[in-house]
């Protein structure tokens, strides 16, 4: 049985109007244990109405969403819960700090989980080392923080509750490069410690292919694919008809095939370079 | 000053009122120069006093000292300011804070409006703007239906219908999806040379200076440094220290040149680094 099981989703916006917008159809796919999942796709593809599913801030039309077997649109009790067990980061998270220190805010969750103070005290600091945010800071206001600490000090907000799956909905957007790579790094860190299974929303395929070990593709409501990095960024000419792309290296080592060079297809920087190497290896050594 | 320069700063601090006690400036003592019809792109960590700029340069904020000077006209006198920012659009990040209609034709015509030309010139300048943007055929959708990538355009075309010189961007893509970043980059070069409007843009993306006329690299309140693409983008211990980095073809060819591969000095486009893979393969 997988961690999480999504089973034939479906819904819509506005129905019975003239504006009705199937918002997702038909979705289904299982995430594991300790999985890293990404989801692309366009702006409007469903990305943040499948998420709200997950933790049951919406309720599907049809289908199902199980976490570890049991359906958390099944009761009141079973959707309170799963707010908790899904820790979901809305895109911008920055915006909705409102305590008035950071240990407050990251606080708020495990409050609402009736945990003793000293638990949600050890699990303030927890979550303040995960994201790299000074203890020092805890007690002064979010909003003296930069962009990039208070983006921090909100996810670790969704940290703090220790969710059996943290959901970051464009967790580095309008970030500079400093802030993306340690967010990411922190991301990573705060995964590897925990073991915890975790889904980014991005519209970085650079990101998406480092760091995944799966992406789910969204287009107009329905998924259309769902596999590897390296499977799914071999369909160049899909992704980029649904508004998406390949990783930046990838084009490059597309462009090359199409010169008529023999190239393996690579969708990170270093795999990019390792087949360039190979492929000027080769040629040296061609008769 | 010169009858081809648009924009220029002499000497620019800010100070955000609540900063003022701990005497911390957005902007420290900047100066700088655009010509007219110039691309120029904005680099600098968050924090780094880009956006300050961008609303320094149409009179949203006046400088705490120094000077502002759009087409000549200092931004600090009063009868200035409307001058002003009829001469230098500005665009933000967040489509959703730009859009002020319900139909994208009347978002287009609101400033127009208040210039208060007559209707058939408005009509003209909504339908030239709309189609400089390829959002003609969307003229009669409502706004809140449009994807981020379309508002973003719809907002641009609010700013070219007032028909300024020049139009500063800032971060106009850190909410869009590829298609829509694609976009929107497409819009501003083809407004840059078939229009010759000056651009100024404001990114965290590397990739979106490649084809700029000169770069700024914007690092703790002060211009650290401006060049062209190749001359920026040639010293990557810099742009670590100002919390920025390669644009992606540039850091492959770090790791090619880490294993061997012997390639020229100052490859940034990934057109420049095919070509000149191909060359290579075709020699051996």
């Amino acid at each position: 049985m997988s961690l999480l099981e999504v089973k034939n989703l479906s819904f819509g916006y506005s129905r019975a109007t003239p504006f009705e917008i199937q918002a997702l159809k038909d979705v289904s796919f299982n995430i594991d244990e300790g999985e890293l999942v990404s989801v692309i796709g366009h702006t409007g593809s469903g990305k943040s109405t499948l998420m709200q599913m997950l933790n049951a801030l919406l309720t599907p039309e049809q289908g199902e969403v199980l976490l570890e077997g049991k359906n958390i649109h099944e009761s009141k009790t079973s959707a309170y819960e799963a707010r908790f067990r899904v820790g979901l980061c809305f895109q911008y998270p920055e915006y909705q700090l409102f305590c008035e220190t950071c240990a407050e805010d990251i606080a708020f969750g495990p409050k609402n989980m009736g945990l003793p103070p000293d638990e949600i005290r050890e699990r303030v600091k927890q979550a303040a080392r995960f994201v790299g945010l000074d203890e020092a800071l805890l007690d002064h206001s979010p909003f003296d923080l930069s962009g990039g600490q208070k983006r921090r000090c909100a996810i670790a907000g969704v940290m703090a509750m220790r969710p059996k799956i943290l959901i970051l909905d464009e967790p580095t957007a309008g970030l500079d490069p400093a802030g993306r790579s340690a967010v990411l790094d922190m991301i990573l860190h705060y995964r590897q410690e925990t073991g915890a299974t975790v889904i980014i929303v991005t519209h970085s395929m650079e990101i998406a292919a480092a760091v995944s070990d799966r992406i789910l593709v969204l287009n107009q409501g329905a998924l259309v694919f769902d596999s590897t990095p390296a499977e799914i960024f071999s369909h160049y000419e899909a992704l980029v008809s649904m508004g998406l792309n390949v990783p930046s290296f990838t084009k490059i080592i597309y462009a090359l095939q199409k010169r008529g060079l023999h190239v393996q297809n690579a969708y990170t920087a270093q795999a990019a370079a390792d087949a360039i190497c190979a492929m000027l290896h080769a040629e040296e050594t061609s008769p | 000053m010169e009858q081809d320069t648009l924009l220029k700063f002499e000497n620019v601090s800010y100070t955000y009122e609540e900063e003022e006690e701990n005497n911390r400036l957005a902007v420290r003592n900047i100066s700088f120069e655009i010509k007219k019809g110039e691309f120029i792109v904005v680099l600098g960590h968050n924090g780094s006093g880009k956006s300050t700029i961008a609303k320094l340069s149409n009179s949203i904020y006046l400088p705490t000292s120094g000077r502002v000077l759009v087409d000549g006209m200092d931004t600090s006198v009063e009868e200035n300011e409307i001058p002003c920012r009829k001469k230098i659009g500005v665009v933000f990040q967040n489509p959703d804070n730009q859009i002020v209609a319900s139909i994208v034709e009347e978002d287009v015509a609101f400033g127009p409006e208040n210039l208060n030309l007559p209707q058939k010139e408005i009509r003209a300048r909504v339908d030239e703007a709309l189609k400089a943007v390829g959002m003609y055929e969307y003229r009669l959708h409502e706004t809140h239906r449009l994807s981020g990538g379309q508002k973003q355009r719809v907002a641009i075309a609010g700013i070219i219908a007032m028909r300024p010189a020049g139009i500063v961007l800032d971060e106009p893509t850190a909410m869009l999806d590829p298609k829509g970043r694609a976009d929107i980059l497409e819009t501003v070069h083809t407004l840059n040379k078939e229009l010759g409007m000056t651009v100024v843009l404001i990114t965290h993306f590397m990739e979106e200076a490649l084809h700029a006329d000169r770069i700024f690299v914007i690092n703790d309140a002060v211009v650290e440094r401006t060049g062209t693409p190749d001359e920026i983008f040639s010293d990557a211990a810099f742009l670590e220290t100002c919390g920025l980095e390669l644009p992606d073809t540039a850091k492959l060819c770090l790791l090619l040149k880490k294993r061997g591969v012997s390639l020229p000095d100052r490859i940034f486009t990934p057109e420049a680094l095919i070509e000149e893979l191909v060359r290579q393969t075709e020699r051996a």
